[in-house]
């Protein structure tokens, strides 16, 4: 079992305002790793500065080292160019607001086909086969209906399972989920981890798991990261942590959780 | 149960006419609800999206008129600003030009109440804000501060009733602790009831005392929530509570859209021939629960 990404010593924020002073922490192959923190504690700028999406006043400084086929790529000093070829062909995100990532004037269908021609070098008709494939591998008892719809047409639940099957098209190393289910209901939450972790054992890939709710990491991933004022103050098995909270705040976080 | 009611709701239903072209649908948002909020009782209402909890909330506090069925609301209820209504999004419910001290005055204005500083730092207190933030515009709060916020605005007119639409699930988990803790303290301090409405059975657990069961605008199940929760009767009831213990082992399902007969037959696990007719409230175990599996 390799490492897949390292973040080492990862600075960022804006002038006025650091966010991260100093994230470091290791996801290995085949791993699904969590990290969870409140909102505005800089989980999403931490997610995007892997692939330079972050908006044009923010610095910057650290490695992020990402492993492809043994070859290390410190991806913060890519260029625009280079960086197209990893960004959603090797790593993939999912985002929270899955409505809002799918192009309201395109139909869902032709949407998957693009990821397909435009990164896997498809054509169309086995691009059409494939995503009707990829729709089913996603539960979708009815892959034509969904191929047929515009985003506005289907639910929250099954918009962010078009978002999987998207992000699974280009057969990514790492799979980003960015708060995937802080949207939804509890009952479809559970569906989306689910097929999240059916989707990682049979590919393999590994998952960047980003929360705020600490309830849905524990059955979901077996390492746990937890970030607090630009840091990481608790680092290790889901279980121990669970167990034996080591700081105040994890303790904070355990007790909000409202548990049956 | 000895004590009186508040408001009491008999086989209310409502209709949305859906226009799509030169198509017309209608939606059954509500379909027969009956309901009654005790004195003094904190009232959940359960059930996932699309099953006509806003809904409901709407019709209590009159934004919207049931298409049938009868509200009976106890006497002093139907006074001005009697019954509040929170929402979910605290930013769309708040003018986004309007200073958040000017938005509490013009309710105590309205209200004809005082709207000295010494009763808005009551209120700013009740709600554990700090005084200072008075002259802030809603974005230039945090997302938990808002809600604060909201909740202030619904308390300065003195209400018996408070309903409070998944006022907690657009919030952190830390946060959204804190303010359901303040919710509770502010229902002791100020003897009020409360309907909340929510989808997480965790957190209804933790703050009510009788729940409401709903699915696709019928009650499925009611009673008192320790006992729904402990023992959950109809399947709909069950898939929520394994849900809220994060049980992994819930399969995929797809959206139906079918009428006819019991509501929940084709997610149900335990369908039977009987399913085809639509099953009436039965009583179990001092429980109302609408499921063949309960006849006799």
């Amino acid at each position: 079992m390799g490492v897949i990404l390292e973040v080492k010593d990862l600075r960022l924020g804006f002038s006025k305002k650091p966010v991260l002073e100093g994230v470091s922490f290791n996801i290995n192959k085949g791993e699904v790793f969590s990290l969870v923190g409140e909102s505005g504690e800089g989980k999403t700028l931490l997610c995007l500065s892997f692939t330079k999406l972050l908006p044009k006043d923010a610095y910057y400084s650290g490695e992020v080292n990402f492993y492809l086929s043994d070859k290390k790529i410190n991806l913060l000093n890519l260029s625009g160019e280079e960086l197209r070829k990893i960004r959603g062909t090797k790593i993939s995100y999912i985002f929270q607001e899955s409505l809002a990532s799918l192009n309201p004037f395109l139909r869902i269908g032709y949407q998957i086909d693009e990821v397909l021609i435009y990164h896997k070098k498809f054509s169309k008709k086995p691009a059409y086969l494939k995503s009707l494939e990829l729709l089913k591998s996603v539960g979708f008892k009815n892959p034509q209906r969904i191929y047929l719809s515009f985003p506005h047409q289907i639910s929250g639940g099954e918009a962010q399972r078009v978002m999987i099957a998207m992000a699974l098209a280009s057969e990514p190393c790492l799979l980003i989920c960015d708060e995937p289910t802080s949207n939804l209901d509890l009952t479809v939450q559970l569906q989306i981890l689910k097929l999240l972790k059916a989707k990682q054992e049979e590919l393999g890939f590994s998952i960047l798991f980003v929360t705020h709710d600490l309830s849905l990491v524990e059955k979901f991933s077996k390492k746990l990261a937890i970030l607090h004022r630009g840091r990481i103050i608790e680092e290790g098995e889901t279980e121990n942590i669970f167990r034996n909270p080591q700081t105040e705040y994890t303790r904070q976080l355990l007790n909000s959780v409202f548990k049956l | 149960m000895s004590k009186g009611f508040l408001i009491k709701g008999e086989a209310i239903s409502k209709t949305f006419k859906l226009k799509r072209g030169w198509q017309t649908f209608f939606i059954k948002a509500l379909n027969k609800v009956s309901f009654l909020l005790p004195e003094e009782r904190i009232l959940g209402i359960a059930g996932e999206s699309g099953s006509g909890k806003s809904t409901l909330a709407k019709i209590l506090v009159g934004l919207i008129k049931p298409s049938e069925g009868n509200l009976i609301y106890q006497g002093n209820l139907l006074e001005k600003g009697k019954i509040q209504l929170i929402f979910q999004n605290p930013y769309t419910s708040l003018n986004p030009k309007m200073r958040i001290g000017r938005a509490l005055k013009e309710v105590l204005y309205y209200q004809g109440l005082s709207s000295q500083k010494g009763e808005l730092e009551r209120i700013f207190s009740l709600v554990e804000l700090p005084f200072s933030l008075i002259d802030r515009l809603p974005s230039q709060l945090s997302g938990g501060q808002c809600q604060r916020v909201a909740i202030a605005r619904a308390l300065a007119s003195c209400p018996s009733v408070l309903i409070l639409d998944e006022p907690t699930s657009n919030l952190d988990v830390v946060v959204s602790k804190k303010i359901i803790d303040n919710l509770l303290k502010i229902k002791q301090t100020l003897k009020m009831n409360y309907i909340f409405i929510s989808h997480d059975l965790g957190l209804l657990s933790y703050i009510t005392e009788d729940l409401l069961v709903i699915y696709k605008g019928k009650v499925v199940e009611e009673g008192s929530t320790p006992d729904v929760l402990k023992k959950p009767l109809h399947p709909y009831s069950q898939l929520l509570v394994s849900s809220a213990k994060r049980d992994f082992s819930l399969g995929l399902e797809e959206e139906d859209f079918s009428d006819e007969g019991c509501i929940f037959k084709n997610r149900c696990i335990f369908k039977m021939n009987i399913c085809q007719n639509q099953p009436p409230l039965f009583l179990k175990e001092d429980r109302k629960v609408a499921c063949w599996l309960y006849q006799n």
